[in-house]
């Protein structure tokens, strides 16, 4: 019997994870069982789990995962390689800092998927404009932190660097790139929740595919179960998206200990 | 005999200063737009690619602003939206911060509790908003659930991590004193937590704004989401740019209003950043 408690107390933790995450299910499938017996509302993990293999089955959930995965990887990748750049250049020319900051902060703080049906309009409901929209939401966490990471950098590292006759060019590649790039990184990683919402709302307001259409269109035709589908989905994909930036940044910058 | 010395404040008018060059590059940012969509009305794109149907002029902004106000329409829209907003965002700091308390506080909570909290935290709750309509039907209702499920993550987070984060010397002190438990929590770790738990509402913000704007998507029967949508489909992209600038200037505004509650809360924080960034010189 202590065994099992040594075994408890050494890995306290993680058990009560597991322990809790079962828990959480056998609760919310009691619920939907024995409660609530209104399949609108209560939708247990089994029927979920059901609906999944039902609609992947179909190749449902394949051609919406491609969809959406596309207007996501493309928005993205053009918004953090812009992001970058336009962050290193505020830091780097004053003048560009003061004519852009105060858009760059308006940006920043506005709920851009409210553009979502202009460039619907403007650009047909395929997939256009919903990379447009994935990029405008994911350029600016990303230029903002960019920014931020190459001003606050280390006075007294770069003038150990100068001390010791090293020019600006070598100023800038040897310390300021380095000691900026895990705050690019945070960047990176705040901007893929802002891409995934950017991706799902501007396939809220038209689209047809892609798992925010998936989402509105189960929804509509009260199929509460595939709704939820989706929505497991999105936190799957944004939860492997979030680990894979965090482990890209321990590789790039294993000095600095990841905060959030 | 100490005396504090004020400077005082001088009114300066400098290209470089933040506040001019910033209002300035607004100004000539709204003219350069006006200029651009001038420009464009003289040009064959204008009709080719019916770009009247999604781009407005600021000019055109302004009008539109006028007869939804002068119709009472606009005025209707912000009254729903923010009701949306409010009941939402006080609900997730009435929950958000007794949570973030207590899960601070009490490590076997903390434990069960941590793996549902990073699992929906890291899910876009927005997704939910057309099956809070299924669940709750129409009107503001559904719209609230959406905008407190945005805004109490962050909250509830940044509770957590400003109880963690107190520091030990400070809770030392007081117990070497004496201090009870009791008082403990309420004179060190509560105000030492402050600028934590206001920095969780300012990040909130943004997140009830964009729910507020995605969940009056699906059956709202009024609300500035709901008018841009509904002018969008008309299109008429001048009362859509108007319903932007509102929601726009009310994020911004409410953050700054939270960062002077952070300042009038706990004045030393923001020396204390001070004194993080220029090091230990003196004043």
């Amino acid at each position: 019997m202590s065994t099992v408690v040594n075994v408890y107390h050494a890995h306290e933790k993680k058990i009560d994870a597991v322990l809790s995450v079962i828990l959480g299910l056998a609760l919310w499938q009691m619920i939907d069982a024995l409660l609530i017996h209104n399949p609108l509302v209560a939708v247990g993990p089994a029927r979920i789990a059901d609906a999944f293999v039902r609609l992947s089955a179909r190749g449902e959930i394949a051609r919406h995962v491609y969809a959406t995965f596309v207007e996501f990887i493309l928005g993205y990748a053009v918004g953090a390689a812009v992001g970058i750049a336009l962050g290193v250049l505020m830091a780097l020319n004053r003048t560009i800092k003061n004519i852009f900051s105060p858009w760059v902060t308006i940006a920043y703080n506005a709920p851009v998927v409210l553009l979502a049906p202009l460039f619907i309009t403007a650009l047909g409901v395929g997939i256009a404009s919903k990379i447009v929209i994935v990029f405008i939401s994911a350029v600016f966490p990303v230029l903002f932190n960019t920014y931020a990471g190459i001003t606050t950098v280390d006075a007294r590292l770069v003038e150990a660097v100068r001390a010791f006759g090293g020019t600006p060019r070598q100023i800038f590649l040897k310390v300021t790139v380095p000691s900026s790039i895990p705050m690019v990184m945070t960047g990176l990683r705040l901007s893929v929740g802002r891409a995934i919402v950017g991706a799902i709302v501007s396939e809220f307001f038209g689209s047809r595919a892609g798992i925010g259409y998936m989402i509105s269109a189960a929804s509509e035709a009260f199929r509460t179960a595939e709704a939820f589908v989706g929505v497991a989905l999105l936190a799957i994909g944004g939860y492997v998206t979030f680990e894979l930036l965090k482990y890209a940044e321990r590789k790039i910058a294993p000095w600095y200990e990841s905060k959030v | 005999m100490i005396t504090a010395v004020k400077k005082a404040p001088v009114l300066r008018f400098s290209w470089r200063s933040p506040q001019w060059s910033g209002t300035l590059s607004v100004l000539a940012g709204i003219a350069l737009w006006q200029l651009f969509y001038d420009g464009l009305a003289r040009t064959v794109y204008f009709q080719a690619f019916a770009i009247e149907h999604f781009f407005v002029s600021p000019w055109q902004v302004a009008e539109s602003f006028v007869e939804l106000y002068q119709s009472g329409e606009l005025v209707r829209n912000c009254y729903f939206s923010s009701l949306e907003f409010f009941y939402g965002f006080v609900l997730a700091v009435g929950v958000g911060v007794p949570f973030g308390l207590l899960m601070a506080t009490r490590d076997k909570l903390n434990n069960f509790l941590d793996p549902w909290v990073s699992c929906i935290y890291a899910t876009p709750l927005v997704a939910l908003a057309p099956i809070m309509v299924v669940w709750f039907g129409l009107g503001i209702f559904p719209t609230s659930v959406i905008v407190f499920l945005g805004a109490v993550f962050p909250i509830l987070l940044n509770t957590y991590t400003g109880i963690k984060s107190v520091r030990q010397n400070l809770i030392d002190v007081v117990r070497a004193f004496g201090g009870t438990r009791r008082q403990v929590f309420l004179k060190v770790m509560i105000p030492d937590a402050t600028p934590a738990i206001i920095t969780g509402m300012r990040l909130a913000v943004g997140r009830a704004v964009i729910g507020v704007v995605v969940g009056e998507l699906f059956g709202a029967e009024a609300g500035l989401g709901s008018m841009v949508y509904l002018y969008s489909e008309r299109f008429q992209p001048g009362p859509v740019f108007v319903g932007i600038v509102i929601l726009v200037g009310f994020g911004i505004l409410t953050f700054v209003a939270l960062e002077k509650l952070q300042r009038w809360l706990s004045p030393w924080y923001a020396y204390q950043l001070q004194r993080q960034v220029q090091g230990m010189e003196m004043e």
